[in-house]
């Protein structure tokens, strides 16, 4: 099994499962008799399909992308009896689509650590909420899945026009003095392409939806949280933030109490400066 | 769909021989890197290590003052004001590259203020503290010290928007005001539409207020680690290559390995933004673009533009890809002032503070012109 079957079977996977865990029937069963009905109140089934569309949209798009990757590797390194491996390696290595996921990883990864919260291990009485954050992640899985599309669909662009080139460079006799320069000339190529992409309707909305996803997601975990703190008699986040407001107000009131202390100071002494700020 | 290279010379011009060689030279560089690697010390990467004393403090707000490197020319007192995303260091990153040591050299009096580290606590700070507050506690304080009416006020990036402000709302206090790489006109990275400039300007406008009010929502803060992926994703070639070909090439030299590393320090350190003042950024500066329209309220105040009436030295980045020159260049024309001047550096954001050329310019740049406005 290669890695595009790989993914879209999990995709797949968390599609059936999903919707068989959610599904009143499958609850039904999990449940003990006469404990059966929805006690997943407006969960959206719909969710599992769209997110195992995404994923397979996706799919598609990486098997592109990993054979005209392999193509090139191929076809740079002098094919398969290429005298060197790690050359071929290297190659390998920048040509990787991969690589350009992780360039918008680092991003999608600061999301992730802004969303992903403590993990919590009593919330099985809090099944709304959790039905809820559940929701939340699979959306924000699915808006992952749409924005990695869109990179791939990039990288095969700028990996066709490499090869496009490379193809002209090479029939007009004229080869590439190392692999350095090689690689230079992939990274402008790609960067023009990178540029280009980031200022599409396209990725600007994708990456809109995996950052209001994002949040959503980190705003049900503060649903979890908040019943757990309730429940175990903890301060909640907003009673926390109430007393963090509080104390700014408080600090500012402070703040404009010394200032006109300073002013009033400055009159009786006949001074004008801190009047300035008074 | 690609089919690799065809017939004619083949791609690599490299023979068995010359790729084992090029195999070989990176496998030296990589041994030389690992030895570089394991010799640093802590020491080598300070930053931001021209001596100072702390002189004041107000909950998370210092302020400090640097202790002079030459003789005094009798000026009032500079006061340097960085944003808060990201941290002052940048103006001191070392020895030789540092603003503030190109300052201090000229005899100016330098103070610089450090916003400290705002943690969710601070999610309800607005840039009306920062600016009505701690900013001119900061000045009322150098002028106590100083013995003086007006200080000199040095703005940077979003440092110098909190400048720009308190110059217009109290300029009977402001000498003069340098701003260097400062935004003024949010909207105007459309002027010129270069690619791979003002991403976080077109990024900005293609959220709704609603998204932003429910990212700090949700976090409380615009987290500093967030800001620093948006900032890699403005470069993204040079983010993916950059631990791996750009490290390599600085292996071949200590002092550019070292530097690589002390940018990399401050990078690093990026605190992150409090909430509601980062609504306030994001939304009525970057989306609104209320400033320029001198429509951007602060304390209950509009921020005038046309009542920044002392002297302004606007210093933009000829190369700047995250504020393009065009949204400094804006200020020109709105300000209450006929002493107004341009100086457009080489070099990007973060260069012309620690390009080995830029500095220098840009410290004789700032020293000249408030040297000429004592």
């Amino acid at each position: 099994m290669d890695q595009f079957d790989a993914f879209k079977q999990m995709g797949e996977f968390w599609a059936r499962a999903g919707t068989a865990f959610f599904d009143p029937a499958g609850i039904s069963r999990a449940m003990a008799p006469g404990q059966a009905g929805s006690p997943w109140p407006g969960l959206p089934t719909a969710d599992f399909a769209k997110l195992a569309e995404a994923q397979t949209a996706l799919a598609q798009s990486w098997a592109s992308a990993t054979a005209l990757s392999q193509t090139l590797t191929s076809a740079l390194r002098g094919g398969r009896d290429a005298p060197d491996p790690t050359a071929g390696a290297v190659l390998a290595r920048i040509f990787d689509p991969q690589a350009w996921l992780g360039g918008t990883a680092e991003f999608d990864a600061a999301l992730n650590r802004m969303a992903e919260g403590p993990q919590l291990a009593d919330l099985w009485q809090a099944e709304r909420r959790y039905g809820a954050l559940f929701t939340a992640w699979t959306a924000l899985r699915r808006a992952q899945a749409g924005h990695q599309a869109v990179m791939l669909d990039a990288w095969t662009r700028a990996a066709g026009t490499f090869a496009r080139d490379t193809n002209e460079r090479s029939a007009r006799g004229e080869s590439f003095a190392s692999a350095r320069e090689m690689m230079q000339a992939w990274i402008e190529t790609a960067n023009t392409v990178l540029l280009e992409v980031q200022r599409s309707d396209a990725f600007l909305a994708s990456q809109r939806d995996v950052l209001k996803a994002s949040t959503d997601l980190r705003l049900a975990q503060q649903e979890v949280a908040a019943f757990a703190s309730e429940l175990y008699g903890q301060p909640t986040r907003a009673e926390l933030d109430d007393v963090h407001k509080s104390l700014t107000d408080l600090r500012r009131e402070v703040r404009a109490l010394r200032r006109a202390n300073r002013a009033a100071k400055a009159r009786a002494n006949g001074g004008h400066r801190e009047d300035a700020h008074g | 769909m690609a089919d690799g290279t065809r017939k004619g010379a083949a791609p690599l011009a490299l023979t068995p021989a010359e790729m084992l060689a090029e195999a070989g030279t990176l496998g030296r560089r990589m041994a030389d890197g690992a030895k570089l690697f394991s010799d640093v010390r802590d020491e080598d990467v300070q930053i931001a290590t021209t001596p100072k004393d702390l002189v004041w403090s107000q909950d998370k707000v210092s302020l400090y003052r640097y202790r002079p490197l030459a003789e005094s020319k009798g000026l009032p007192p500079v006061l340097i004001v960085y944003g808060l995303i990201g941290r002052y260091t940048m103006a001191d990153l070392q020895e030789d590259r540092s603003l503030v040591r190109n300052l201090l050299n000229a005899g100016l009096d330098l103070y610089v203020v450090d916003w400290g580290n705002p943690s969710r606590a601070d999610r309800y700070v607005t840039i009306d503290d920062y600016v009505d507050g701690y900013l001119a506690e900061c000045v009322a304080f150098i002028q106590e010290r100083a013995e003086r009416d007006k200080v000199n006020l040095l703005g940077i990036c979003e440092g110098g928007v909190f400048t720009t402000c308190y110059s217009a709302l109290y300029p009977e206090t402001v000498n003069a005001m340098v701003l260097t790489i400062t935004p003024i006109d949010f909207h105007a990275d459309q002027t010129e539409n270069r690619a791979g400039h003002g991403f976080i300007n077109i990024w900005m406008r293609s959220l709704s207020p609603e998204d932003v009010d429910r990212l700090i929502e949700a976090q409380g803060s615009l987290p500093g680690a967030f800001m620093g992926s948006v900032f890699s994703m403005m470069t993204p070639m040079r983010t993916m290559t950059k631990y791996n070909l750009d490290l390599l090439d600085a292996l071949d030299d200590k002092k550019k390995f070292l530097n690589f590393l002390r940018m990399e320090k401050w990078i690093a350190d990026r605190p992150d933004h409090p909430g509601e003042a980062a609504k306030q950024w994001l939304k009525d500066l970057y989306q609104d673009n209320k400033l320029v329209d001198s429509a951007f309220e602060l304390g209950g105040r509009r921020v005038e533009l046309k009542n920044i009436t002392c002297p302004v030295l606007n210093v933009f980045a000829k190369d700047d890809h995250i504020i393009p020159p065009a949204t400094s260049q804006a200020l020109r024309g709105k300000v209450g002032t006929g002493d107004y001047t341009e100086l457009g550096l080489p070099g990007g954001h973060v260069g012309v503070f620690v390009g080995g050329k830029a500095q220098k310019l840009l410290g004789s740049g700032i020293s000249d012109w408030i040297a000429a406005r004592g």
